[in-house]
């Protein structure tokens, strides 16, 4: 090596070893500035702010995230949308009354919905700037803070004035008191590497091209760091640091008789680059297209079936991950003016635990503190709650029986304690894992044998296995923009899931893939009639829906979250063809039909 | 009206430079997909009359400023179509009005996101699948449409419902967004940092907000268009609390075509202190009761009253809609206002006595050239602004037919003029103003200097009443006191009562730049206007806040 080079090289590694030094500083005294801030601002409000004759706050947290999102959209290889916006945002926690009782678990319709009617200063998600210093965050504190007194004042007074006119038996608390603690969880956010990702989302919708049969077709990569400063009146404090990246594309399509069709692939991990290499993407993405296309051709489902069905791999994730899971949360209905406000949604589990909920060769197990399964990143995990408190693994169902549901500060009348479960603004699943016992979990092959000894014992011409079917967050985010006219809500009524794959299975074995296939009626009953499962099991990180709606909660409407779960085997279900007008195939060609 | 032949050299001048241009890739792609489209879908049972692709590339940046720390500092990027595809013929087609229809969802939206790059193909084939719904959908509407007509009373107008207009052709040059983002970000931020000085100031922002778009039209009667409106905004804002809970905002916005064009930072600087001090002042001024009597509307307050009291009555297509008021159908001739006042809608011009109009365009949202349309002359109504949807005694479009990108044109204001042929000095609209409130044995006269924007009312069900909101109220006393800022008033009114009171002008003019809000989305306007003396008016108590001023003093 040449002398002066070496000297320069020297005194590049002296400059990079000297920014990272002063970058990390700097960043710690960043931290203290905007704790020390939410300190003050805290204390002086738990000491000073009071209105006559009203009460104190007994209790108050600040919550200040500072977030980015970097997203990427591509069409046939053309970029169609490039953002990353960073925020900042405050949400404050304020009580009046005690822990006993106070101003929340109780919804207020025209303050839930409208907001204030007076133009008052925002309390909950308020944007402030991304330059924070020591005098900008206590500014914001002050008003946010004050405007979250006035309004927690006014509903604590309606709450109270409910009381005086009904009798309610339920005596449950309204908050659990913690002792103080201090945690951080701060990870190094890495790096985003725009470019690199930018391409292979170009190359694998481009992808796409060799398909003019499809009406359209997406590919979509984010990456959302988040960092998290919390502190609260009893002494709690954290800084945590969480992140994942998705990557999904969808493709829409026509059968010649005019049913719509589409189809998916999400990879979600934690890091950028646990995404599979460009390789393996541009594999899935003509598999999926590939299998779309054949779907095209493929007969429908004469008529509704009711029996005997496999849900495989990512189907029998997603159905346990929409159907059973979200009813694993504790749920406090709240009270309202005229009463208890009662919601069914999900909420079947909530007096039901001594009570069997699964056969009894299943448990589940909640695990947050896990990191990787089968080598897997599991997008669910996370070390401290949003409370503060330490996320912990919980054993939901025993041999069938349910034991416990996940909670947070937040008690219910039958799980009173937290267990560290409270995420983008109530309770929600983590990682859910379910195991088998050994004598019922059976290999693939032995799993369709019983499937088809089953069908012939109820004379059955052929029984269903369903391989794939439409994950909620895709089809109400990315097939819904991809086509919103062939779209349809359904409100109220049987739940219904959209399936993808489905095969007929004969009763030699042989396999035929039918198109255009909806599951009805699977409720969490439903998961009490499993007969076996499969030994494999499939990882699924998804984006679950919030079970308490964000309307109610004011904080996220999707949270990262993992299934485990092996193939199951259902006793009895119905899956029907869609039944509905279809819209006429494309009367012109597609011009990717000219392109050479 | 010496500045408008100055402007018009000006506007050729910059039409022959650029017309030089190239047409791009994604002008050829909608070309050729819009070509594909007519010939093919010609053997349909149901063909297409017409179609038209009208794509938008839209650049924004945007940097926002609070209390002297940066909030945001985005660019972003959008490129979006819009179809218009007809079926049946200009007479009537899929567009026409279904009367009794209760509400229809989202029937207006035909936009597709299509990619930011150049790919032809790429383009083409997202213009494709976009092109295929809106053909299916046109059906739908066009057989819902016939049969509506057939079991409906006969329609009160019945003209057309698409004119024949003159092709356009014309390849501009493309502008692109430039802006020194540190420069700016700094800059934003010593101005919003004044208002960090007073803890009595609840809210203190500086927004930038610079808009690049490209619009890139094409139809099947021949016209192809290719052009780019830059804009340049500075939103300065401030709010403080009377004690009583009312919210006190303030404002000044600024708007240049170009960078350059923007105050310096010095004015910027100068301009907030005056808003500081001035809320300041609005904090402990006394509140203002019901009032009726004379009253001075600044050239601005004039402007923005004008904008929602005519312009939004001159819109063309509402004279068609069965549940529009239609205030001025059939005044054609009449007149409305008083003989000295002419009310003109000048899309043509971009700076009017040195300040740059933010309602300039070259070509409307349907690829008619912008025309200028004397609305008012000599008080008597002459013309309504015109879309391509004809209206009875008006078949054709005057270059007013405006939408935001995703949205369906309809016709809407540009540059809104107030043009006062016999005027007074502003010191001695004062005195007229003193002088009729002894007429009227009146203690005081209001001056409006600032509104914050308004609204109207066009439907038929509820009362034609307009509200504009302002500000800075004054009053002026008679017996010479000195003028005393007042709040919590809004002015209200009935248009044409309202327009018989205007009974002088002063020789100023006022401009007001902004965005209008309604059915087509947000297009940039504006309303020029001398200060106006009218002899009744009348405020009511504004809406306020019941919630007190912040408990504990600012940390």
């Amino acid at each position: 090596m040449n002398r002066n080079v070496g000297i320069m090289f020297l005194k590049i590694v002296l400059s990079v070893l000297f920014l990272a030094l002063f970058i990390k500083s700097e960043l710690h005294s960043q931290d203290h500035d905007i704790l020390k801030a939410m300190r003050d601002e805290l204390n002086r409000s738990m000491n000073e702010l009071k209105l006559e004759n009203l009460q104190r706050p007994y209790y108050i947290e600040y919550t200040l995230k500072i977030k980015q999102s970097f997203e990427i959209r591509s069409f046939l290889g053309s970029i169609i949308e490039k953002t990353s916006p960073k925020i900042a945002n405050l949400t404050i926690g304020l009580r009046v009354g005690n822990y006993k009782f106070d101003n929340t678990n109780f919804f207020d319709f025209g303050m839930s919905f409208f907001g204030s009617g007076d133009e008052e200063e925002s309390f909950k998600n308020r944007r402030i700037p991304i330059e924070l210093d020591y005098k900008t965050i206590r500014r914001e504190l002050w008003l946010a803070t004050d405007a979250a007194y006035k309004q927690v004042s006014e509903t604590f007074a309606k709450k109270q004035s409910v009381l005086k006119t009904r009798l309610i038996n339920d005596t449950t608390h309204d908050f659990i008191r913690l002792e103080p603690q201090k945690l951080n969880d701060i990870k190094k956010i890495p790096e985003f590497d725009t470019k690199k990702f930018e391409n292979y989302i170009k190359q694998i919708s481009s992808i796409f091209i060799k398909y003019p049969e499809f009406t359209s077709s997406t590919a979509l990569i984010e990456f959302l760091p988040e960092t998290t400063y919390y502190i609260n009146s009893e002494g709690r404090e954290y800084i945590k640091t969480d992140f994942y990246t998705g990557l999904e594309l969808a493709a829409t399509t026509q059968a010649d008789d005019g049913m719509p069709l589409s189809s998916f692939y999400t990879c979600l991990v934690k890091e950028p680059n646990e995404i599979p290499s460009i390789d393996s993407l541009e594999k899935a993405t003509k598999l999926i297209a590939d299998n779309l296309r054949k779907l095209r051709q493929q007969k429908i489902l004469e008529e509704a079936y009711s029996g005997p069905i496999i849900f495989e791999g990512q189907a029998a994730a997603e159905i346990f991950a929409q159907v059973f899971a979200p009813n694993l949360v504790t749920q406090r209905e709240p009270l309202t003016e005229t009463g208890k406000q009662s919601s069914e949604r999900f909420m079947a589990f909530q007096t039901k635990i001594g009570g069997r909920v699964l056969p009894e060769f299943l448990s589940l197990n909640a695990t947050p503190t896990k990191e990787k399964a089968y080598g897997v990143p599991l997008i669910g995990h996370y070390k401290i709650d949003d409370d503060g408190v330490p996320a912990e693994d919980v054993l939901l169902v025993k041999d069938g029986f349910l034991k416990n549901l996940l909670s947070s500060r937040v008690p219910t009348k039958r799980v009173r304690n937290t267990n560290g479960h409270q995420r983008g603004g109530s309770a929600m699943i983590s990682v859910l894992e379910l195991d088998s016992d050994d004598k019922h979990s059976l290999t693939r092959a032995e799993l369709k044998n019983k499937l088809i000894q089953l069908c012939k014992d109820r004379e059955l011409p052929f029984g269903l296995i369903v391989r794939r079917m439409i994950n909620q967050n895709i089809q109400l985010t990315t097939l819904f923009r991809l086509n919103p006219v062939d779209f349809s809500f359904s409100f109220g009524g049987q739940p219904k899931q959209q399936l993808i794959e489905v095969y007929k299975v004969f009763p030699d074995g042989k396999e035929e893939l039918i198109r255009g296939c909806v599951a009805y009626g699977f409720t969490q009953q439903t998961f009490k009639d499993i007969l076996s499962v499969s030994k494999e099991k499939y990882v699924l990180n998804y984006l679950a829906p919030a079970v308490t709606s964000p309307f109610m909660s004011g904080g996220s409407q999707y949270i990262a979250s993992t299934v485990i779960v092996p193939d199951l085997l259902f006793e009895d279900g119905e899956i029907s063809p869609v039944e509905q007008d279809f819209p006429k195939p494309p009367i012109i060609k597609n011009p990717l039909t000219e392109k050479k | 009206m010496k500045f408008k032949i100055i402007q018009t050299i000006i506007l050729i001048h910059i039409i022959a430079f650029s017309s030089f241009a190239q047409e791009s890739i994604i002008l050829k792609s909608a070309r050729t997909e819009l070509n594909r489209t007519m010939s093919e879908l010609k053997s349909q049972p149901i063909p297409p009359y017409f179609l038209s692709y009208s794509i938008t590339d839209i650049h924004t940046f945007r940097i926002t400023s609070s209390f002297g720390k940066l909030v945001t500092a985005d660019s972003n990027k959008n490129r979006v179509l819009d179809i218009d595809l007809r079926v049946g013929d200009y007479k009537f087609d899929n567009t026409h009005i279904i009367r009794g229809a209760s509400f229809s969802f989202g029937s207006s939206r035909n936009s597709v996101d299509l990619p930011l790059e150049d790919d032809e193909f790429a383009i083409r084939a997202a213009i494709w699948s976009g092109t295929d719904r809106s053909y299916k959908k046109a059906i739908e509407t066009y057989e819902k449409a016939l049969t509506n007509k057939a079991v409906k009373v006969q329609e009160e107008d019945t003209s057309a419902d698409f004119s024949r207009e003159k092709p356009q052709k014309f390849i501009g040059s493309e502008v692109k967004l430039k802006i020194n983002t540190s420069e700016w970000i700094n800059r934003l931020n010593r101005i919003s940092a004044l208002f960090a000085e007073h803890g009595w100031i609840y809210s203190g922002m500086v927004n930038l907000n610079v808009e690049v778009t490209t619009k890139y039209y094409v139809n099947s009667e021949g016209s192809f268009l290719q052009f780019s409106e830059p804009s340049y905004r500075i939103f300065i804002s401030g709010r403080t609390k009377a004690d009583d809970g009312m919210n006190l905002p303030l404002f000044k916005s600024y708007f240049s075509f170009s960078s350059e064009g923007l105050p310096n930072e010095d004015i910027l600087i100068n301009d907030t202190r005056k808003m500081i001090e001035t809320l300041g002042k609005l904090r402990t001024a006394p509140t203002m009761q019901t009032y009726s009597g004379p009253a001075i509307l600044s050239g601005e307050a004039s402007g923005v009253f004008f904008h929602e009291i005519f312009g939004h009555r001159v819109e063309g297509h509402r004279q068609k809609d069965p549940n529009s008021s239609q205030t001025f159908k059939g005044f054609e001739n009449k007149s409305i206002l008083p003989d000295f006042i002419d009310v003109l809608f000048d899309p043509t011009i971009n700076k009017l006595r040195g300040v740059e109009l933010s309602g300039h365009y070259l070509y409307d949202d349907e690829g008619v050239k912008a025309e200028k349309v004397v609305s008012v002359e000599n008080g008597v109504f002459k013309n309504f602004i015109m879309s391509r949807s004809p209206i009875e005694n008006f078949p054709s479009s005057n270059g007013h037919g405006r939408k935001q990108a995703g949205y369906s044109a309809v016709s809407r204001q540009s540059n809104l003029i107030v043009d006062a042929k016999k005027t007074v000095k502003v010191e001695d609209l004062r005195k007229l103003l003193i002088e009729e409130c002894k007429k009227q044995d009146k203690e005081f006269g209001l001056y409006f200097e600032k509104v914050q924007g308004g609204f109207t009312f066009t439907g038929r069900t509820i009362p034609n009443a307009f509200n504009v909101q302002p500000i800075l109220v004054y009053k002026i006393y008679t017996d010479g006191r000195p003028d005393e800022l007042v709040r919590g008033v809004d002015l209200i009114g009935t248009p044409l009562t309202t327009f018989s009171k205007i009974i002088a002008a002063g020789d100023d003019l006022g401009v007001f730049n902004g965005i209008c809000g309604a059915e087509s989305g947000g297009v940039p306007v504006s309303a020029c206007s001398p200060s106006l003396l009218v002899s009744m008016i009348e405020v009511q108590k504004k809406t306020k806040s019941q919630a007190k001023p912040p408990l504990l003093p600012s940390p």
